[in-house]
């Protein structure tokens, strides 16, 4: 192959690479709406569920409707984060192949997973041992939703490239929630109203989901045709 | 032989694969590899989704799914939901490789500049 014909090739496959980026935004968003809304409905269960679970009279079927529940919340929520996640981190890779070979940095990428099953396994121990009742369980219980938001938020960016503007809420929203019901516990010294502060995210969450569905064409505006890189 | 000759035969090799994998040379080949990318992203569309995504008609849709279907590159799977039959198009292992191949080519060239 001429210098010509490689030029011409390396900017046909580019073409086309940008387009099948811009295009699964349509796809990408819809799919962080309905993530909004299986968490703001799983968030919702986590404080609502006890209200009806504590009409069991049985101690034991109680206790075991509590856990069934709230496992089966967390697995399927986590599922589908993983599927939104996963799709996110598929995306970026071709976002990754497109651009400037001097900017690749896959050594960040593992960083941030190694930091992450550290903070993971640190706040499953820390649940585990009932330390969430002491100041530095609640630090590092903060900590670990900071971690856990601000991870979404590089999701959104890296799969939408320019954050929405229900993504913007989201995250604001939850990271209030977060330190709010902490600072509850500290002041209070109980964890009494540790819930109220989560009620705004379930909200927030919830607008932002049909923002998010209602808006995702919104990405297809720009598409003119698949002709243009023929 | 010197490194830019076995560079050169590399590209063409690929290039040469990812034309027959999509059945048409890749310079040509647009809708298809939209589809093929697209589908190695999510795994798995609606024929609804890659109507909206590639501004396509039904008709040549259908075409640019028979031929992929044909090489082996996806799994075309009517599902039967509560509010009628929905077609369901699958990536295949094949549909990866070509994605792959997709994706080095793209790479190799990239960092030619």
């Amino acid at each position: 192959m001429n210098p010509d014909e490689l030029s011409a090739l390396s900017e046909h496959l580019k073409c086309v690479g940008t387009k099948a980026v811009s295009l699964d935004r349509y796809l990408q968003r819809r799919a962080w709406g309905i993530y909004y809304s299986i968490w703001a409905f799983s968030i919702f269960l986590f404080i609502f569920l006890s209200y009806p679970v504590d009409f069991i009279r049985q101690f034991y079927a109680q206790i075991i409707v509590y856990i069934a529940s709230y496992v089966l919340i967390v697995v399927f929520a986590s599922y589908f984060s993983g599927l939104v996640f996963s799709r996110a981190k598929r995306l970026a890779s071709l976002q990754r192949d497109l651009s400037d070979p001097d900017d690749w940095s896959p050594k960040k990428n593992s960083l941030i997973g190694i930091m992450l099953f550290i903070l993971l396994i640190a706040a499953i121990s820390l649940i585990s041992s009932g330390l969430l009742r002491t100041f530095l369980g609640i630090l590092l219980e903060v900590t670990f939703l900071a971690f856990i938001d601000l991870y979404v938020y590089s999701m959104i960016k890296r799969s939408l490239g320019k954050i929405p503007l229900e993504g913007w809420v989201a995250v604001s929203v939850f990271m209030f929630s977060d330190i709010g019901s902490a600072l509850t516990v500290i002041i209070f010294r109980s964890p009494e109203y540790f819930v109220y502060f989560w009620i705004p995210t379930v909200v927030a969450w919830f607008l932002s989901s049909i923002y998010s569905l209602y808006h995702a064409r919104d990405e297809l505006i720009d598409h003119e045709g698949l002709q243009e890189c023929n | 032989m010197d490194a830019g000759s076995n560079d050169s035969n590399r590209l063409n090799d690929l290039l040469e694969t990812l034309g027959k994998q999509l059945n048409e040379p890749v310079m040509k080949s647009t809708a298809r590899l939209i589809i093929v990318i697209s589908l190695a992203i999510n795994r798995k569309l609606s024929f609804t989704d890659l109507l909206t995504i590639t501004s396509l008609g039904k008709g040549s849709l259908s075409n640019h799914l028979e031929k992929l279907q044909n090489n082996g590159l996806i799994k075309i799977k009517t599902v039967f939901r509560q509010n009628g039959p929905r077609i369901s198009i699958e990536i295949t292992e094949n549909g990866m490789e070509a994605y792959r191949n997709y994706s080095t080519l793209l790479r190799e060239l990239t960092s030619l500049k």
